[in-house]
């Protein structure tokens, strides 16, 4: 017998308590841990459906609307490109997200792969935003042409299409700066912890 | 998988290792409180990553490696809470009183955790699963290091905690 082997029983006495021993907070049984992880993801799920029905209202309102008052092909191909720049940054804001998957992998696996992630993702989240903004200020540039080309000024010509793309530089520099911020502040300490990490695997 | 599917695994998955999973929380966590926080959160990415289990490990190691993967990236939630454990990191770790403090208010075992939270995380991770009396082979498959790596490493843990409890 060698050392730890002599705390393998009475280290097994510690034990995960239900049945409503001790202390109130563990008295949860078996049925009841799992009741409320039901319940807990179906609020996420109610959340979720609850924002894809006011999505899709949104969207019909504001495109019939469009459709409706301009009758204009140009404004609604500029409108269905600020929908698609929409619907890229959803999918982009999904891709970012950590793959829960990834928490069953062997812990060398799972710090590289969280390492990695936290380095590219905020990079990721940057460049995405610089293309949906791209896409949307074309959108919008187009929208805004078929407003405003009856307008004989040409300095009120050259102010509407310059509005949205100086609105999404500005915006994109703000998060980006915001971004930096999460990275020094939230990633920077997680990351230099995983190498610590991986650095105490590797040692003997 | 089916949703009932889902639950009935989830159910016989808590019947054989809660508690299992519950020894390795409470050995990372100096807090009572903590403990149920990091136990819930296995929980919750155990049931969340069900679905995605395709049976390429046994379940057992599966479930290790969740639990050993959120144990080691885990961070409390309240600031506040943090800057108390620090103040009173000296204190012991168990309230007396209850019965579960009872059943492990046992000298040894303190001591044991005791020496086991001055480890550095790996060493505490793979010093929990040989408490586990998990064999070489799964401590490799949970952490991914190779078997003679685990059998150099466990040799060293167990003279540090020898030392340390000394």
């Amino acid at each position: 017998m060698t050392f730890l082997d002599d705390f393998g029983s009475d280290w097994k006495n510690i034990k995960h308590q239900d049945s409503g021993i001790g202390n109130e907070k563990f008295s949860l049984d078996n049925h009841q841990v799992l009741d409320k992880l039901i319940a807990s993801e179906k609020r996420g799920q109610k959340l979720v459906r609850t924002g894809m029905v006011m999505g899709i209202i949104g969207l019909t309102i504001g495109l019939g609307s469009v459709l409706y008052f301009s009758q204009s092909l140009q404004i609604i191909i500029g409108a269905i490109i600020c929908i698609f720049a929409i619907c890229y940054m959803i999918y982009q804001s999904r891709k970012l997200k950590i793959d829960i998957n990834y928490q069953e992998k062997s812990t060398i696996d799972f710090l590289k792969y969280s390492k990695e992630k936290l380095q590219t993702r905020l990079k990721l989240a940057n460049r995405s935003g610089w293309i949906y903004v791209f896409i949307l200020c074309i959108g919008m540039t187009i929208i805004n042409h078929a407003i405003f080309e009856s307008t004989d000024s040409t300095p009120m010509l050259v102010f509407q299409f310059a509005l949205p793309f100086v609105i999404g530089v500005v915006t994109m520099i703000s998060v980006i700066i915001s971004n930096k911020k999460i990275q020094r502040k939230q990633y920077d300490p997680i990351i230099s912890e995983i190498e610590e990490l991986l650095q105490e695997l590797k040692s003997q | 998988m089916n949703k009932s599917d889902k639950e009935n695994r989830f159910l016989t998955i808590l019947e054989n290792h809660k508690d299992q999973v519950y020894r390795i929380c409470w050995g990372f966590t100096k807090e009572k409180s903590d403990v149920e926080d990091l136990y819930q959160e296995v929980m919750l990415k155990t049931w969340k990553g069900l679905d995605g289990f395709e049976g390429r490990s046994s379940i057992s190691t599966w479930l290790y490696r969740v639990t050993v993967n959120t144990c080691l990236l885990w961070k409390k939630k309240n600031k506040h809470s943090i800057e108390l454990n620090e103040k009173h990191q000296h204190k012991p770790e168990f309230i007396s009183g209850s019965q579960e403090d009872l059943l492990i208010q046992n000298e040894k075992i303190l001591k044991l955790k005791s020496a086991i939270q001055r480890l550095n995380k790996m060493d505490k991770t793979i010093a929990l699963l040989i408490l586990e009396e998990m064999s070489y082979e799964e401590i490799s498959k949970i952490t991914g290091l190779n078997i003679n790596h685990i059998g150099v490493k466990i040799h060293r843990i167990k003279q540090q905690l020898k030392k340390l409890m000394q």
